[in-house]
C-alpha cells in the first residue's frame, strides 16, 4: 500500500498554526495563511526535494505566504491579546503562564524581522543556514536579527543593558551553552 | 557565568521561553476547518489559494 507522503503534512499544522500567530498577531489570519500554505503544499508537493527538510519547506511556503497576505492588505488588524488569550482561556492561569504571556507581548513588540529570526532559530531549532536560506538573507544578517531580539527581549523583561549585551558576545554564548542544563 | 537577577536574560532562557510559549500555542486544538480542507484535498479537491506563488522551494 503506497502512503501518501502529503499526509506528512498534518502533523506540521499546530506548529504552522503556532509560527502564523506569532508572525501576523492575528489568530483569524493565521489560520487562513496556513490554510493557503496547506492546499499550496498539497498541490505541489512535487516540487518538494526527496531527502530535504519537509519542515523547512513548508515554512518557507508560509513564511512566503504571510509575506503575500501583508502586501496585499495594507491594514492588519493586531490582536495580541487575542492569540495568547485563547491559550489562557482554556487552561489554568497560574504564575509560570501568566509570566510566559508576559514574555510573549514582550516578545510582539520586536521587529518583524526580528520576531521571525528569533522564532525560527530560537522555538522552532532550525540552524541560522537553513533559517537564513528561508529568509532569503545572508548568515550573518539572520544570526545578528536573531541575536538582537534575543538582547532586546531581555531588556523588555528586566534586564539592564549591560546584561543585554552579553547575548551578543560569543564567548558568554559558547560558555552558557556548556551549563544547558540548568535548571531555569 | 553564574548570573544572580532573578529575571531570566541569557540568550538560552529567552529561546527556551520561546519554545515553552510555541508549545502552548501549538497545543491548541485544531479549528474544524482543517479537518475539512484535508478531507476536501484527500478527495482531490483543490481550493483556490489566493496566491500561487509560493510553493517553490
Amino acid at each position: 500500500m503506497t502512503v501518501d507522503r502529503r499526509e506528512e503534512i498534518v502533523e506540521y499544522l499546530p506548529a504552522m498554526r503556532a509560527f502564523a500567530m506569532s508572525l501576523t498577531k492575528n489568530a483569524a489570519t493565521a489560520d487562513d495563511i496556513v490554510q493557503d500554505t496547506v492546499v499550496k503544499a498539497w498541490g505541489n508537493f512535487e516540487q518538494y526535494e526527496e531527502g530535504t527538510k519537509l519542515k523547512a519547506w513548508l515554512f518557507t511556503i508560509l513564511r512566503n505566504t504571510f509575506y503575500s497576505y501583508r502586501r496585499k492588505r495594507q491594514r492588519e488588524v493586531e490582536d495580541v491579546e487575542g492569540v495568547w488569550a485563547a491559550t489562557l482561556a482554556t487552561k489554568p492561569a497560574h504564575d509560570g503562564r501568566l509570566q510566559l504571556a508576559d514574555f510573549m507581548k514582550a516578545f510582539h513588540r520586536l521587529s518583524l524581522p526580528q520576531r521571525e529570526a528569533v522564532l525560527l532559530v530560537g522555538a522552532l531549532g532550525f540552524s541560522y543556514e537553513e533559517a537564513a536560506k528561508m529568509c532569503d538573507v545572508p548568515v550573518g544578517t539572520l544570526k545578528s536579527r536573531a541575536n538582537r531580539g534575543r538582547a532586546e527581549l531581555a531588556v523588555m523583561m528586566g534586564a539592564d543593558e549591560n546584561d543585554a549585551d552579553d547575548i551578543t558576545d560569543a564567548a558568554t554564548r559558547a560558555v552558557m551553552s556548556k551549563s544547558a542544563g540548568r535548571v531555569i | 557565568m553564574a548570573r544572580e537577577k532573578p529575571t531570566p536574560t541569557s540568550a538560552l532562557q529567552i529561546d527556551e521561553n520561546l519554545r515553552l510559549a510555541y508549545e502552548e500555542l501549538m497545543s491548541e486544538a485544531l479549528p474544524p476547518r482543517f479537518e475539512e480542507l484535508l478531507n476536501k484535498l484527500r478527495s482531490g479537491e483543490h481550493p483556490v489559494p489566493d496566491d500561487d506563488d509560493e510553493a517553490s522551494s
